[in-house]
């Protein structure tokens, strides 16, 4: 593969991580959207579709899907 | 709206559909009014704030003097903020800066308030105040997680955010609001 195409390759695969944000950076959002204390995630688990377990360095748990009737749901855990 | 989408991607389409729904719904231009470029809480139509020094006398000559021209010049501030409502909600739709979850939150937010806001207009219920107040923390919501990633569309919603709520407050302009 000749470097032009090494280079554009590389580029595109990091525009399009850059794109969205990612799970952690969002389910951070949703939660200080929700009002919950987190302070930074730590980890997070993937449980099923939209639907994750979350981890947050000052000790709080969350579990955040969608729930019924396309609602957001963050519970403590 | 009642879809059933499954997965991630579909669901936030969705959710982008809705956080633009409520800029979209109020969003129509409207050519009724001509020339209403200014927000009314903005600039008023006789600015009071410039003291003007000599307002007393017509009949005397304006002198050369710096202080007797007062220039009101209402155009500049709010020409930029003249992005159609239209645009700014599928500008919103479309940004990749606000994720998900995040998106179907904010759908969740905006369904409630326009949920509330239809119960207000239709059978007076609820607290304007509380209304209002619940419409500036959603706008500074969406500005937060605008404004590092998209800091133009950010400051568009900004500048905006009276004008639509003003929409929003209006009876008939509610009503063009897709269900």
């Amino acid at each position: 593969m000749p470097r032009t195409s090494t280079l554009l390759f590389v580029s595109l695969l990091a525009l399009a991580a850059g794109a969205e944000p990612t799970v952690p950076r969002d389910l951070l959002a949703v939660l200080t959207l929700k009002g919950k204390p987190c302070g930074s995630i730590t980890s997070t688990d993937r449980k099923g579709e939209s639907d994750y377990f979350v981890t947050c360095s000052d000790g709080h748990h969350y579990h955040v899907f969608i729930g019924p009737g396309d609602r957001v749901v963050v519970e403590d855990k | 709206m009642a879809m059933f989408l499954r997965g991630d991607r579909a669901r936030a389409a969705l959710a982008a559909c809705a956080v633009g729904a409520a800029l979209f719904a109020c969003g129509d231009e409207t050519p009724s009014e001509p020339e209403t470029p200014v927000p009314a809480a903005e600039a008023p139509a006789q600015p009071p704030e410039t003291p003007s020094p000599a307002p007393a006398p017509p009949a005397a000559q304006p002198g050369p003097g710096a202080a007797s021209a007062p220039a009101p010049s209402p155009a500049p501030p709010d020409a930029e903020a003249q992005l159609s409502l239209d645009e700014l909600g599928a500008r919103i739709k479309a940004t990749p800066a606000i994720g998900t979850f995040s998106k179907l939150s904010l759908k969740n937010d905006i369904d409630d308030l326009v949920d509330d806001l239809r119960g207000y207009h239709e059978h007076g219920k609820g607290n304007l105040d509380e209304l209002h107040q619940r419409y500036e923390a959603l706008v500074l919501k969406l500005l937060t997680l605008l404004e590092d990633d998209e800091p133009e569309l950010a400051l568009a919603l900004g500048r905006s955010r009276e004008r639509i709520w003003n929409r929003l407050l209006d009876p008939v302009e509610f009503a063009k609001l897709a269900t």
